[in-house]
């Protein structure tokens, strides 16, 4: 370890680095555009994963969702990173990381990055992947956008309620009313947003289940307001954000079992923004406060998280531009403190963190690029590190080569657990049965991924491989029982320190235009755990093995399109629930089948793209569309949205 | 069978757009308003608990890029044999189809509709909340129109509507109204542009 930190150290001293806006030599990212968003009916920031080629998820409820952007599986961690314009944003709290609090909405989405490969980005090393959204920027004068959204479930008992054949009644899911105010000058532009959003959590699957706990509705409640200020100082683009969202939710608590009614409050506020020192130097800066609480909603048994996280970061980021390299150093002063009621034995972790990037070009077609973070919290040393190459082979194809490594602190992902053993107590706590295995270390986590692209004209292919070894990671790994009686979950946690798994994933797709405005793609992903030991074991099956989708994008004019999409999801099964089916009557069941669903989705403009609405049907065939074993199974919905886009009102 | 109707419904589709060259029609050039009485054919579980037999329809049309796209309400009441309530349906639906001009004054339409269907109950014993609920409904139709002159019309029609209540209602119904069609200006055209 002392010579390869040795190593790294020298190669920084001999000037290597990168800039904030190239951080990698590799691009192992899918870009979805605000074109594709509106085309496949996504309604909300969650939504967008569905158009991700590449990322795996599972869902409880419908609409949050466990999601694993650096395509291992869903279960191991939450931490992927979500950055709004360049600043990152705090929603992680004991491994839920609902996108949905973000505070801002669909419309004002221009694209949206994602980052599948472990890489330095923004001054964060980002190992469990990243999701960037790119908001539009306001055309000059002042402007208005506004969206009204409601999406429907069916298998209502409509007049059947009256009769022998009475079913439950199923709600609609969603119900979504958006806002944003916009203005714009020459060097500035101002944004201010509101987002409401309520889902409603109907399916028999879980309705008892949380009815059992919640002594309100069974209706989840969404509110959240941004504003935005954007201006040119000294030539460079200076940023303010702030954000406020709040969230009357069910929380799904795995090591408890079951959901607990809380009340999510976020907040954020941000500065960022750069200077020019010299032509080839500049200077970036970050600072954010965010807030990020687990707040008490009105319940049966008086549960609550009494458990709130704080932080203020710093970053300030050195940057050398040429034509032949970048090279930049930054310094990152990131401090959680830790809000409870119970006495914490230390409420602060205090992450100091140094890096340094290069990319640098080897030739006119070959670059690579090297980065790494020194990260510290008290006397504890991690260090990351990757390196990528990018080979433009010719002007049609291109072949991408990324390493990393990532050793980690048990404390940084700041899960539940380091908050416990650092004394926090709620009665939710004193609810869980825990003891531990093995020895607590730093996690080592390497990866290798190979990227080929081949563009001709409207043809394009890609195909791609991921390999992650993990070794000395924790699992919190359990067994549940069923209690037919309330449709609750039981089990102990054991939680294993020295867990190993190794992930390969296998990738290809292909895009081609069949006629003139008929976009197609095809793409298919492998993911299989290779070897798993010491607790994720239970995990090995619970990530699809084969994901196969095939769209279509027909657009005749510009205001009119159709857009549709056939998927396969292979089948899962959960360990963890393996007595679920006797225990519950076959109510649920620990393997969860193979999906076949279609999706289809009509948009049309009006009054030259100042009206866009959108109809859009998922899962036509009304084929069982379950995603977690306790979870609801998702019938044919349909969503109507409507979105009024009155720009440049007063120039 | 599905498969086969589907199948012959594209197969018409193309005739109409490629043979007859009838998408030369300027799409949103004209407006065509119909008013439907309908009367139900077909049996349903329901049928034991309430009775309903004619319902309203209001409906317009417009050439589409490609077809004709429409906008319709249906309204059919149901009275219970019961103690159970009287209820309403108001279905919204759009439609997309093609029509074939068989001669001077005769046309076929075939078409696909969709659309939310709204259940009223009528009991005062229920919430504000549950007197309504509201369903998705899909359904296919075919109508022959017989032109007077060049803008009144007379039509007939066979329409099945499929409702995605758990145990689904599905309708098959016989219409006949009246149809007028004019020409829209050009701010209505550059709207819908």
């Amino acid at each position: 370890m002392k010579t390869l930190l040795s190593i790294l150290l020298i190669l920084t001293s001999l000037s290597l680095g990168q800039s904030r806006s190239s951080t990698t030599a590799t691009n192992n990212k899918q870009l979805i555009y605000e074109e594709q968003i509106k085309s496949a009916g996504i309604i909300n920031l969650s939504n967008i994963i569905l158009l991700s080629d590449r990322i795996n998820f599972s869902t409880i409820d419908g609409n949050q969702n466990y999601i694993s952007v650096n395509q291992m599986s869903s279960f191991f961690r939450q931490g992927f990173s979500l950055f709004i314009d360049g600043q990152k944003f705090e929603n992680n709290i004991f491994d839920m990381n609902d996108i949905n609090l973000l505070p801002i909405s669909i419309e004002q989405i221009d694209s949206v990055e994602i980052i599948y490969s472990p890489q330095l980005y923004y001054g964060t090393f980002a190992d469990k992947g990243i999701i960037h959204f790119h908001t539009k920027s306001p055309e000059k004068g002042f402007s208005v956008n506004a969206s009204y959204i409601v999406a429907n479930e069916t298998g209502d008992p409509g007049p059947y309620q009256f009769t022998d054949y009475s079913t439950p009644n199923v709600d609609k899911l969603n119900f979504i009313n958006t806002a944003t105010l916009m203005s714009a000058g020459e060097n500035w532009s101002l944004k201010g947003n509101f987002k409401l959003e309520e889902n409603f959590v109907t399916d028999p699957a879980i309705r008892k289940r949380i009815t059992t706990l919640s002594s309100g509705s069974n209706k989840s409640h969404l509110k959240s307001g941004s504003f935005q200020l954007m201006f040119n100082l000294l030539n460079k683009p200076q940023q303010i954000f702030v954000g406020y969202s709040t969230q009357n939710t069910f929380f799904h608590f795995k090591p408890y079992g079951n959901e607990i009614p809380v009340n999510r409050i976020v907040s954020h506020t941000g500065f960022s923004g750069g200077f020019d020192l010299s032509n080839k130097i500049e200077l970036n800066y970050s600072l954010i406060m965010s807030k990020n609480d687990l707040g008490e909603s009105v319940n049966n048994k008086d549960l609550k998280f009494d458990f709130g996280l704080n932080n203020y970061y710093g970053n300030i980021e050195g940057v050398y531009n040429s034509s032949l390299l970048n090279w930049s150093v930054g310094l990152t002063y990131n401090e959680y403190i830790g809000k409870s009621t119970t006495e914490l034995t230390s409420a602060q972790m205090l992450f100091t963190e140094f890096y340094s990037s290069l990319n640098y070009l080897i030739t006119e077609n070959f670059n690579q690029s090297f980065g790494f973070m020194l990260k510290k919290l008290n006397n504890d040393v991690s260090l990351k590190a990757e390196f990528g190459s990018n080979w433009q082979l010719n002007y049609r194809q291109n072949l991408e080569f990324n390493f990393a490594f990532a050793n980690s602190m048990f404390e940084e992902d700041l899960n539940f657990w380091s908050w416990v053993m650092r004394g926090y107590r709620s009665n939710i706590v004193e609810l869980i049965n825990f003891y531990e295995v093995g020895k607590k270390e730093n996690s080592n986590k390497f990866s290798i991924d190979l990227t080929y692209n081949y563009i001709y004209n409207d043809f394009k292919f890609e195909a791609g491989s991921s390999f992650r070894t993990d070794s000395d990671i924790y699992s919190d790994e359990q067994l549940f029982q069923y209690d037919k009686n309330n449709s609750s979950l039981y089990s102990p946690v054991r939680l294993n320190y020295n867990t190993r798994a190794s992930y390969l994933s296998l990738n290809a797709g292909v895009e081609f235009l069949l006629f003139e405005r008929f976009k197609n793609k095809i793409f298919y992903n492998f993911s299989r755990v290779l070897n798993s030991t010491n607790g994720s074991s239970n995990y090995s099956e619970v990530q699809p093995l084969h994901n196969i989708s095939y769209s279509i994008m027909f657009k005749p004019v510009d205001s009119f399109g159709i857009w549709a999409r056939v998927r396969y999801i292979s089948s899962t099964v959960w360990t963890e629930y393996k007595y679920i089916d006797i225990q519950s009557a076959e109510k649920y069941s620990y393997k969860i089948d193979p999906k076949l669903l279609l999706d289809l989705s009509i948009e049309k403009w009006f009054w030259n793209k100042k009206i866009w609405t959108n109809l859009l049907f998922r899962n036509i065939a009304n084929n069982v569309e379950r995603y977690h074993p306790i979870g609801t199974s998702l019938d044919l919905r349909f969503v109507f949205q409507l979105h009024l886009y009155f720009n440049s009102l007063f120039e | 069978m599905k498969y086969i109707l589907t199948i012959l419904f594209f197969l018409f589709i193309s005739l109409e757009s490629n043979v007859y060259g009838q998408n030369n029609i300027q799409e949103f050039s004209t407006i065509t308003i119909m008013a439907k009485t309908s009367y139900r054919l077909h049996e349903n579980v329901i049928n034991s608990e309430w009775s309903s037999s004619y319902g309203l329809e209001l409906y317009s049309e417009m050439p589409f890029y490609a077809g004709q796209i429409g906008l319709g309400l249906h309204f059919v009441p149901f009275n219970s044999n019961t103690e159970n309530p009287d209820f309403n349906i108001y279905s919204f639906y759009l439609s997309w189809g093609s029509s074939l001009r068989i001669s001077n004054s005769i046309s076929f339409f075939i078409g696909i509709k969709a659309g939310a269907a709204f259940f009223s109950f009528a009991s005062s014993e229920l919430t504000q909340y549950e007197r309504l609920e509201s369903e998705l409904s899909l359904g296919a139709n075919s109508r022959f129109s017989y032109y007077l002159n060049s803008n009144l019309g007379l039509n007939l029609e066979l329409a099945y509507v499929k409702y995605f209540t758990n145990y689904q209602i599905k309708q098959l119904s016989a219409l006949a109204g009246i149809e007028y069609k004019f020409s829209t200006s050009k701010w209505f055209r550059d709207f819908f542009n």
